[in-house]
């Protein structure tokens, strides 16, 4: 390799008038340029971590994709904002579960789609319904709809949702979330049954209006819309995947509202740049140290209780999540049927006790791998997890796995310990579905087997009555934890921040019902 | 013995004569000793954590600050030189013995073997280092034995090219022919009378590969998938900064830095040592 220095075509007065420019431009306060000009223009500018991957429910990638359905399209129940998880009308007039297994609903008398496509009907709903759990369109969000079987249209807009058990979650996944939106029976057909990233008839409150792949969408008010107006004129959503740089763009005036790093929480705390406001969710999301039950080396359930109680999840939360979330109990978050009050193990480490089942177990010279995402995050977490294992005289090996290979994991029967994150829906049904029997060596790497827990994942999914469901998913994590196969960690946190423009509405768990986004001044 | 004591003197004097020569020496010198040092020169234990002192910034105590587990950065990036410079040595010197001796050997034997061999150089040359790095990685997880084979793979086509090409000068050189004319066996005329020849332009090219072999491990750090932690390397610091930048970019400099001063140091000395070693290619001035 050989340097050339070669000089620049740039004088020394060039250079100063330049270096004099760029400090002056530096010293304006950061994004006033663009605050004056976005202060009252109705454009609402939000953050998404996601680029747009399909305006298919069928085919919705996740909360990114939701955050626009949940826009031009409508449901039954939409999710209400607030603290509390809870649901509001939306589409439907009415809606009234009859029996265990039958909803009745009407729908409201002034929703139509846009390009000639003409009134919602209940046939709307049978059709976006059925067709989530119709085996030929290979749904990727089928689970979501459980026992489904079909709908029956008893009117034009009146129908019955038909299941073939009492599900629960139909209140809390099914309805108001990513199955839940109503598409245009006739426009889905006239595509040939599948939409892909272009609007083909839409309903909501807002109508897409252009996406820029990797840039940013834009969402205008629907000019039809009959319902509550919508605050903004527009939205515009960028994907931004690292929350530095939403960070950076929210600190410069670019967008109104963003998730930001737990890291950045305790800045924030302080004092939210632009006069704009911190806002602290707890999150669904569950993490925690699992072990391979499976593997020769974790046979001994007093080794595995021993490293149960030698990990100090509050010393875990405040290294890799800054003291910026809370140890959890179990894979249910509080605020949902089923989160337990306390684990069966104390989020702090008992050492006494660890060493005192080490040697119990008669185990000595133990070494285990700990296979981790390549995330800072989990780098953090399992260098502690290593010291405090190291205290008890267990020696961790960290392997580090890029993302292909990390998700790999589930039929690697070489995997020992592995610190995990799994998202979440509203519904504690969602979360103890990964972790039976038959999903050992899938989802389930802890490959823990457990019939009664298999036998409450069924039943709980039917069980009407809350409280009763609640004691029932209880029970299931305390055999999760009693197996020894896992050390629950936190839920993490939602931290957003907005700015004084905005009034945000948020679900309990943080992410954003941009409809019903409001306007701050 | 004699001679070559005064000729490794006076390349070090002719290097020492060049400013950048001098500043190459002086930093490689520098990072050299450090890594050798490390661990009477740090200041604390570099894996060693203290939370509640996290993600300070630069005091007397912790001269660059300390990370998101409280580590002191200094020390980290000290002991970061240590991890570069075993992979960067064993790499690169290995890469250059064995592609020495095969070079040598497909120059100076007889055709098919050279068609072989040079068929062998361009297929490992045909993968794109960082890709083949990480397959392997993937394949048989980090670590810093993986980095170093990494390394020494892709790198060995290289030497094993120039090694070919001076031999192939040499070969029906005079003296040369007069050693041969005596009855010299090859493995004589290859070690005795090629390998000096030779040995200083690769020397030169190993100098200039140091620097990219320690950009290579801080990059697969940075991916995540270099040495394991809490291994500290100038890449996992950058890897580690980068994600806390806007809270402590003292860590994204503890990385950064390093990596920026051996690529400069490594590459002056190799510039200044292909100046003295092969008047040929010596710039204009």
């Amino acid at each position: 390799m050989k340097i050339e220095w070669i000089k620049a075509p740039i004088g020394r007065r060039n250079f100063l008038k330049g270096a004099t420019a760029l400090g002056a431009a530096s010293a304006l306060p950061m994004g006033w340029a663009n605050r004056v000009m976005a202060a009252d223009d109705g454009v609402l500018r939000v953050r998404s971590y996601s680029d747009l991957r399909s305006l298919d429910p069928a085919y919705s990638g996740g909360a990114f994709d939701e955050e626009m359905h949940a826009c031009i399209y409508n449901k039954l129940i939409q999710f209400k904002p607030g603290d509390e998880w809870g649901w509001q009308l939306d589409a439907a007039s009415m809606i009234e579960q009859v029996d265990p297994t039958h909803i009745k609903f009407a729908l409201r008398d002034d929703i139509g789609f846009t390009n000639g496509f003409g009134p919602m009907t209940a046939e709307d709903v049978k059709y976006s319904f059925e067709r989530i759990i119709d085996e030929e369109i290979d749904s990727t969000n089928k689970p979501d709809m459980g026992s489904l079987s079909h709908v029956e249209v008893t009117g034009e807009r009146e129908g019955t949702i038909v299941l073939n058990e009492a599900f629960a979650p139909l209140w809390s996944i099914a309805l108001p979330y990513i199955t839940g939106n109503i598409i245009s029976k006739a426009a889905a057909e006239a595509e040939g049954g599948k939409i892909g990233t272009d609007p083909v008839a839409e309903s909501g409150p807002y109508l897409r209006d252009s996406w820029n792949p990797k840039e940013k969408t834009v969402l205008k008010r629907n000019p039809d819309w009959k319902g509550d107006t919508p605050a903004w004129d527009t939205i515009e959503i960028y994907p931004i995947d690292d929350e530095n740089t939403a960070e950076i763009a929210f600190e410069a005036g670019e967008i109104d509202f963003t998730r930001v790093s737990l890291g950045a929480v305790e800045r924030y705390r302080e004092e939210v740049p632009n006069g704009g406001t911190l806002i602290e969710k707890p999150s669904l999301y569950y993490v925690w140290l699992g072990m391979n039950l499976d593997h020769p080396k974790l046979q001994n359930p007093k080794l595995r209780q021993a490293i149960q109680h030698a990990v100090d999840v509050p010393t875990i939360l405040e290294a890799a999540y800054f003291s910026a979330a809370e140890p959890s109990t179990g894979i249910i978050a509080p605020g949902l049927a089923g989160n337990r009050a306390a684990g069966l193990v104390p989020p702090e480490a008992n050492l006494e006790k660890a060493a005192a089942l080490l040697a119990e177990s008669g185990e000595t010279n133990v070494t285990l791998t700990l296979d981790i995402l390549n995330k800072n995050t989990y780098s953090a977490m399992a260098q502690v997890i290593q010291a405090m294992l190291a205290q008890i005289g267990v020696t961790v090996e960290i392997n580090v796995l890029e993302s292909g290979a990390f998700w790999a994991s589930g039929d690697n029967e070489d995997l020992q310990m592995v610190l995990n994150r799994y998202s979440m829906t509203p519904d504690p049904y969602y979360a103890t579905s990964w972790f039976t029997s038959d999903q050992a060596g899938v989802w389930n790497w802890e490959r823990f087997r457990n019939d009664e827990f298999d036998e409450i994942h069924v039943q709980a999914s039917q069980e009407t009555d809350q409280g009763k469901r609640a004691k029932m998913y209880q029970r299931a994590q305390d055999l999760m934890e009693e197996s020894g196969a896992y050390r629950f960690i936190t839920h993490e946190a939602t931290p957003v921040v907005h700015s004084s423009r905005v009034v945000p509405a948020l679900r309990p768990d943080g992410l954003p019902l941009l409809r019903y986004f409001g306007k701050g001044f | 013995m004699e001679k070559s004591r005064s000729e490794l003197g006076q390349i070090i004097v002719g290097v020492a004569r060049d400013p950048l020569g001098l500043m190459g020496l002086i930093i490689v010198g520098v990072i050299v000793f450090c890594a050798i040092f490390a661990y009477w020169i740090v200041p604390y234990d570099p894996i060693a954590m203290d939370i509640k002192s996290r993600m300070q910034g630069p005091s007397a105590a912790h001269l660059l600050g300390t990370d998101q587990l409280g580590r002191d950065t200094f020390s980290r990036v000290i002991a970061g030189g240590q991890v570069a410079l075993k992979v960067a040595l064993p790499a690169v010197f290995g890469a250059m013995a064995i592609g020495l001796t095969l070079g040598m050997i497909a120059g100076y034997g007889p055709k098919w073997l050279d068609n072989l061999l040079m068929l062998f150089f361009d297929t490992i040359r045909s993968f794109p280092t960082v890709m083949f790095a990480l397959a392997v990685v993937a394949l048989i997880g980090p670590s810093l034995q993986t980095v170093v084979f990494v390394v020494m793979a892709t790198s060995i086509p290289t030497y094993g090219r120039v090694a070919r090409t001076q031999t192939l000068t040499l070969r029906n050189s005079e003296f040369i022919l007069a050693e041969r004319s005596m009855g010299a066996s090859m493995a004589r005329i290859l070690g005795v009378h090629m390998l000096p020849n030779i040995i200083g332009v690769l020397a030169v090219l190993a100098a200039m590969d140091i620097p990219t072999v320690i950009a290579l491990e801080a990059g697969l750090s940075f991916l995540g998938l270099g040495v394991k932690p809490p291994t500290p390397s100038w890449g996992a610091l950058l890897k580690d900064g980068y994600s806390l930048i806007r809270q402590t970019p003292w860590l994204v400099v503890g990385g950064g830095l390093p990596i920026i001063l051996a690529t400069l140091g490594f590459t002056f000395l190799g510039e200044s040592l292909r100046d003295v070693v092969d008047p040929k290619l010596r710039k204009q001035r």
